[in-house]
């Protein structure tokens, strides 16, 4: 369903007259987001007992002679002066510029969470040496990357140079916040003992200077404890009681960021690219969340939740990931906020001004500290460390960066067949058909409606003839449903969550009464991934692929539309210490079953809508019930943007809106800017009119025509960004900061992006727009408009006039891009098409590129290295195609159709020199007014290696 | 290198009626087209946009704009394959579908390079010579239906307007007629009032002293008249029959109350007091305002409504002879009065219905009016679906519940130059967060009249398609083999 969805009302005539609680909440709002359904930070018990602390009070002290230095990692005691509670501070430098701090206690009551299966495996570390000593300063050295790290006594904190430039400081706010975990007092010795504590911490704080050397602690007996507030024990929110046996178990942390005004990533959040200071409002807030008709521009959780923040002044960029699957707040300070650009320039002549500096300061519910921070320096730097430890994105069956067709729902085997022949008879190319919630029976997942679909092979066969494919939904709540095979063997081999109690723990989803599989558990995902068999999802085939929605998990009767913290997992753990990740275990079982059914051999497509750090490994992610209005398509750029940083590239926003109805302008210039984001579905809610492209004017059927094929011409290009993304863990769609990052004019830009390196996209997101301004960044550069050639200097910010049928996307000039420019019915009726080689040529006459070549659908690339990856280079008038590694070999019967040098005189002649020396002539057409030379039919294998030299 | 693709290709050409002869010409292009193709010469776009040598034809890279160049390879986006489909329809596809791994051409010429297609022209061509043949003789039987049907709305039509036209002349004849009832009725009223009168004690019964009693409460100033406002004042008297009962004049004398006032408020006024007298028109009054029982109340039994006839009967004064004449003349009066009036509604009534009927455009020849006044239903696995053409849809869940409209009607709604093609209606229940329900119901020819299927394609929208002979039309001769090769 895409979706959270109010109840039709006829689906509340069926259920009689009781209402449940959710659903009454649900009726209340129009068309925004209910806020009263999810707590703001004063409403979260740990957000606001720590949001309480006033900084510059750290009680922490690190016992620096507690300092050992084992191979890898360096440990230090730190003691908290009021409690006396000791944690263990565990120090890595890891290779590659990222260090990393992890704080716990010393000796807990029971064990913490250490978030499972998110990092690809132990990192290797650098040797650390102690460095220099000093009165209450070590200095660590970290590798040879130039990293040092001075950790100073009291208050604790930690100081993170790369020479002599301070990069990060870490508690140099105090904020260190670790509820360490106590027992539960009777409410008499409770208040004796209260007394008894105040007493004693009164004569710690008093403790003379000179006894403040290494105390060993004393952990035998529970440490005094601070007050406790209502709520540390128990917590009520609505109608809903957390009864949290485990007391108040919270973490926090703050960062400095000298010389930092720039902050990005945690998606996700319905939030424009640069994130704003949180000071006066709520912190932004991590907690994979179900959220009916969400608005833009706050800092409310969503339906995924990626900890790692980025940070990028000129020529530094670094990135704070916090290992943490908990409920999870992030605020925002920067001393320069309130300053206008004047201010700001007043100090700067004044020579009385303030560094610019941004904190951040990371607070969760429960388990550990766990920090990586990625050094750089270089923002491609951040996302590949940050690739090094969770992984990259998947490379994504070429078909998934096709045309998705989707709608909650398609209602019947004569419907798909339907709306497949509107897209044959309009010749609009189409990868994918999709099924929401409708088309199983009972919404009994892994089955079908047998009315609506009696033949699921027969109609599988017939897309498969056709070039294309199907996605169904397969959503991770399960009827409880004694008829129902999944229930019956889950209940059986006791694979759901429990309750707190023990009883399989069930609540309210599409189904009706529903129960939970336990995916943090090994045996479930192993349980699940077996079901995508052919032989037990019957009437699926290898042409059908899956969806998994509402699994943040979506629970309607449950506290903030998801399940109670004090659900019980795998391990015994809470659901509250890994609410955030249960979604990513769903996205992964699911990935895992489609590969497996294959016998290994062909990559899986999944889309999941909730997801965690190290979900890119497992598919494609996208932002969820969106609206059809015009803010939700502008923030789909910002919001996939941020996805990208956090290193989930396979993002797209349903096409259209899901909610409500786009009018014809909307749509079409939805389409346009879809056709350039990575995921490109649309999709509609149940109670929207239809909205297949054929059901616009002719007029506007054309250009959603055009977009689309733009997109497919373009698949070479975005196929080839994918694999960087893969391999480096580089974005696919670009902040323009990443590749200017000298350049301050890009670093709150989220209106335009890049695609790889190559494209700058500026989608068109006004209604009745005449014109866009699109800034043009890079000194002494050039940028080539891709549809008239035109050539524009750069920097500079162009006005650009549009109609609707305008897709403002430019070529960066020293870039050559590759295209197949046939207008085929689907990707695989792309396979072995010729190429077109777009070269754009800096102001020195030079360009480069790449292209990577495989069967788009198995694994061979990776197992038998069958691909090709190709480089091509344009120097001094001749244009050179080479291996770029020359570990992958494939024979492709694609050849080069075209090439297209833009910002070229005309040459005399052209020449081909093939691997064997052979030369040949080859035709051309120059258009003198664009500088445009297109070369006829070189006729080479696309594997080959060759030269064309200009005379 | 690769190889150049294949520039020419012999096709064997079967031209009906002559001898299986060969033509050499570039591959996808139409019989019609060869003349362009000559190899002779240079190839001129066929846009006249430019010209290549004709060794660039088919050399699947494309030189003209308008694609030309390439009829046999996927070169050109806007290019054209054209397919003979020997033994079927010949085709054109998009260029872009050759050599794609997808049989467009039953023939599978389309995919000459990638081999994927068997010819499945002969058989295809006979599957849709016979499925033709079928629909055309579906079509033809439900042609003549529609014929017969087309007859019969005429002489229906015919009918009606003549049965209009009695109606009407009924009706004036009715008008004519009322005003000499009513003076009748009048005349006869006033000999069988004296009459009673003298036969009645002089003294002034109860009622008419409760009546004289009332009169006075009412009469706020005194004034010996009861104006409109002065009855308003007692709300519980609020009622428009009484209202109405008080006149054009606006206020009534003592003598006027009680005659035409006294038995509307008396049971108001003073419920205690049970009547001596009922005047009987009055009688049914007092039935309407039981039936303002709160609907959702818990369900009583209603009270049974006193019933004429049953009871004790009515002690009727015995009047002598002289003065029961003048009565029954009197009553008699009154029911030819109100038999008129009832004969006039009637007539109007039935006015009423008929102009709306013949109003109706029922098709170009009236062939649909048939379908008017009738309903058709079709079951689906969750709903009854039923059609009323001309006046409404509905759908009722199987598994109970309320029926729900989905549109009243509203028009004829076929694509231009078929408007008859489809209806739609419009206008029914409210969807959540949404508009009303609307149906469209589109029209296909059978030689039945049956709903053949029921969609919700949107929400909230429905699609009804139902088989008529009326929408059948006539086929030109020869239709069967038309289109063939």
């Amino acid at each position: 369903a895409g979706s959270r969805v109010r109840p039709d009302p006829r689906w509340r005539r069926r259920w009689g007259g009781e209402w449940p609680l959710w659903l009454t909440l649900c009726l209340g709002a129009s068309l925004a987001v209910d806020r009263g359904n999810f707590k703001s930070c004063e409403q979260s018990g740990f957000c606001r007992r720590q949001r309480r602390i006033q900084p510059g009070n750290s009680p922490y002290r690190a016992l620096l002679e507690s300092l050992q230095l084992g191979p890898d990692v360096a440990t230090i005691q730190l003691v908290n002066e009021v409690t006396q509670v000791p944690l263990l501070l565990e120090l890595w430098g890891l290779t590659g510029n990222v260090t990393r701090l992890r704080i716990q206690e010393l000796s807990p009551l029971r064990p913490r969470y250490r978030v499972p299966d998110v990092l690809l495996g132990d990192p290797p570390a650098e040797r650390l040496e102690v460095t220099g000593r000093d009165e209450g300063t070590l200095e660590l050295s970290l590798g040879p990357g130039g990293h040092r790290l001075l950790v100073t006594e009291r208050p604790f904190r930690l100081d993170l140079l790369r020479q002599r430039e301070l990069l990060c400081s870490v508690n140099a706010r105090g904020l260190l916040v670790f509820e360490h975990q106590r027992r539960r007092r009777d409410s008499l010795a409770d208040k004796v003992s209260s007394v008894w504590d105040k007493i004693k911490s009164l004569f710690r704080r008093a403790v003379p200077p000179f006894l403040t050397g290494f105390v060993p602690p004393q952990p035998a007996e529970p440490p005094a404890e601070p007050e406790e507030e209502p709520g540390a024990w128990e917590e009520t929110f609505k109608t809903h009681t957390d009864s949290k046996p485990y007391g108040p178990t919270s973490v926090g942390l703050d960062f400095s960021l000298p010389g930092f005004e720039h902050v990005y990533g945690i998606p996700e959040h319905a939030e424009s690219l640069r994130l704003r200071p949180t000071e006066g409002g709520d912190p932004y807030r991590l907690y994979n969340l179900d959220v009916f008709q969400y608005e833009v521009f706050t800092p409310m959780a969503l339906y995924g939740s990626v900890p790692l923040l980025l940070a990028h002044r000129p020529r530094l960029s670094l990135g704070i990931f916090w290992l943490n699957a908990a409920e999870t707040w992030v605020d925002i300070g920067s001393n320069t906020a309130g300053k206008t650009l004047f201010g700001k320039l007043l100090d700067y002549m004044q020579g009385g001004g303030e560094t610019p500096q941004t904190e951040v300061r990371w607070m969760s519910e429960s388990g550990v500290i766990d920090v990586f921070l990625l050094l750089g320096p270089r923002p491609a730097d951040v996302t590949a460390q940050y690739g090094r430890l969770t992984g990259t994105q998947a490379l994504p069956p070429l078909f998934s960066l096709g045309y998705h067709q989707s709608r909650w729902n398609y209602q019947d085997e004569a419907d798909v067949e339907a709306v497949e022949r509107g897209f044959e008879e309009h010749e609009l190319p189409l990868d994918v058909l999709w099924l929401d919630i409708e088309h199983a029976d009972g919404k009994r997942y892994f089955t079908w409606d047998p009315a609506k679909f009696p033949n699921p092979r027969g109609m599988l066969e017939r897309l498969a003839a056709r070039k294309r494919r199907m996605v169904s939904i397969v959503d991770p709540h399960i009827k409880v449903d004694g008829g129902y095979r999944v229930h019956t063997e889950l209940r059986a081999r006791g694979l759901y969550v429990k309750t707190k109690d023990g009883n399989d723990y069930e609540g309210w989803c599409w189904p009706g009464s529903s129960a939970y599989p336990d995916f943090t558990n090994p045996e479930m995902r192993e349980w699940w991934a077996n079901m995508f068999a052919f032989d037990q999802y019957e009437g699926s085939t290898e042409a059908l692929y899956t969806w998994n929605d509402m699994n943040e998990p979506s629970v309607f009767s449950g506290p903030e539309v998801t399940m109670h913290k004090d659900a019980r997992h795998f391990g015994g753990w809470e659901h509250r210490e890994l609410h955030n990740i249960y979604g990513l275990y769903v996205h992964k079982a699911t990935a895992e079953g489609l590969i497996r059914r294959s016998g290994g051999r062909l990559r899986p497509f999944v889309l999941s809508r909730a997801f965690f750090a190290g979900s890119q490994r497992y598919g494609a992610v996208w932002t969820g019930d969106n609206t059809a209005d015009w803010e939700h398509l502008r923030i789909s750029i910002p919001m996939c943007l941020s996805f990208g940083l956090a290193g989930l590239a396979f993002c797209g926003a349903d096409v259209g809106g899901f909610f409500q109805n786009p009018g014809p302008e909307l749509q079409v210039r939805w389409y346009q800017a879809g056709a350039f984001q990575p995921f490109f579905r649309a999709h509609a809610h149940l109670d929207t009119a239809r909205r297949e492209p054929w059901l616009l004017s002719p007029e506007h059927l054309a250009l959603v025509r055009a977009a689309l094929r733009r997109r497919y011409a373009l698949l070479p290009t975005w196929y080839t960004a994918f694999y960087h993304c893969h391999r480096q863990g580089i974005p696919v769609m670009r902040p323009l900061w990443m590749e200017f990052p000298d350049d301050p004019h890009t670093f709150a830009m989220d209106d335009q992006y890049l695609l790889d390196r190559v494209l700058l996209v500026h989608p068109v997101t006004e209604p009745g727009a005449r014109g866009v301004n699109v800034y043009l960044p890079g000194e002494g550069e050039v940028w080539y408009n891709d549809e008239t050639h035109e050539q524009h200097r750069a920097p500079q910010t162009l006005y650009v006039p549009v109609t609707l049928s305008t897709i403002p996307v430019f070529q960066r000039g020293g870039t050559v891009i590759p295209r197949q420019d046939r207008p085929r019915r689907s990707t695989e009726a792309m396979k072995g098409d010729p190429f077109t080689l777009y070269v754009a040529l800096s102001p020195q006459g030079t360009a480069q590129g790449d292209l990577y070549v495989d069967d788009g659908i198995s694994f061979d690339y990776a197992t038998k290295n069958a691909f090709l990856h190709r480089h091509f280079h344009f120097a001094n008038g001749t244009l050179t195609s080479s291996s770029a590694d020359p570990r992958g070999s494939m024979s492709s019967p694609a050849w080069l159709e075209r090439v297209v040098i833009l910002g070229v005189g005309r040459p005399e002649s052209a020449l081909l020199t093939t691997h064997d020396g052979s030369q040949s002539s080859l035709h051309f057409q120059h258009d003198p007014e664009r500088s445009v030379l297109t070369l006829r039919r070189p006729g080479v294998p696309i594997g080959a290696d060759w030269s064309i030299s200009l005379r | 290198m690769l190889p150049p693709p294949p520039l020419l290709l012999l096709l064997p050409l079967v031209v009906t009626g002559t001898p299986e002869v060969t033509v050499t010409r570039p591959r996808g292009v139409a019989l019609s087209q060869l003349p362009f193709y000559d190899p002779s010469g240079p190839f001129r776009c066929l846009d006249g946009s430019g010209s290549v040598a004709f060794a660039w034809v088919n050399d699947d890279y494309c030189d003209c704009q308008d694609g030309s160049d390439e009829p046999g390879t996927p070169a050109c986006p806007n290019g054209r394959f054209h397919c003979t489909n020997a033994g079927h329809r010949p085709r054109s596809v998009p260029a872009a579908h050759v050599n794609d791994g997808v049989c467009d051409c039953c023939d599978g010429t389309d995919e000459w390079g990638s081999g994927a297609c068997e010819n499945t022209c002969r058989e295809r061509g006979r599957q849709e010579r016979e499925e033709r043949l079928r629909s055309a003789a579906r079509a033809r039987e439900g042609f003549a239906l529609r014929q017969r049907l087309v007859q019969e709305a005429a002489e229906a039509k015919r009918e009606k307007e003549s049965r209009l036209g009695a109606l009407q002349a009924a009706r004036r004849e009715l008008q004519a007629r009322l005003g000499p009832l009513r003076a009748a009725k009048e005349a006869a009223e006033g000999p069988e009032r004296e009459a009673r009168e003298r036969h009645r004690p002089r003294e002034p019964t109860q009622d008419e002293a409760g009546a004289a009693e009332a009169f006075a409460e009412l009469d706020g100033d005194g004034d010996g008249r009861l104006t409109l406002e002065e009855l308003r004042a007692h709300p519980e008297l609020d009622g428009a029959e009484i209202e109405a009962a008080l006149g054009s004049g606006g206020s009534v004398d003592s003598g006027t109350f009680r005659e035409r006032l006294w038995g509307l408020v008396r049971e108001r006024l003073r419920p205690q007091s049970p009547p001596e007298e009922e005047e009987e028109e009055e009688e049914p009054e007092e039935e309407e305002e039981e039936e303002e029982e709160d609907e959702e109340g818990p369900e009583q039994v209603p009270p049974v409504p006193p019933q004429e006839g049953e009871g004790p009967p009515q002690e009727e004064p015995q009047f002598d002879e002289a003065t029961q004449a003048l009565i029954d003349a009197a009553q008699r009066a009154r029911d030819d009065l109100a038999a008129a009036e009832r004969e006039l509604k009637e007539a109007e009534d039935g006015i009423r219905a008929l102009e709306t009927e013949l109003g109706m455009d029922f098709g170009p020849e009236g062939e649909f009016s048939y379908l008017y006044n009738q309903c058709w239903e079709l079951s689906t696995s969750e709903y009854l679906y039923r059609l009323c053409p001309f006046q409404r849809v509905t759908q009722r869940p199987k598994n109970g519940g309320a029926e729900t409209s989905l549109g009243l009607w509203g028009s004829w709604a076929g694509p231009e130059g078929d408007k008859f093609g489809a209806q739609k209606y419009e206008g029914g229940t409210g969807c959540w967060q949404g508009p009303a329900r609307a149906t469209t119901v589109s029209l296909r020819c059978g030689a039945g009249t049956a709903l053949r299927a029921a969609l919700e394609p949107s929400r909230c929208e429905y699609l009804l398609e139902l088989e008529t002979p009326a929408a059948c039309r006539e086929l030109p001769a020869g239709h069967e083999e038309h289109d063939e090769l």
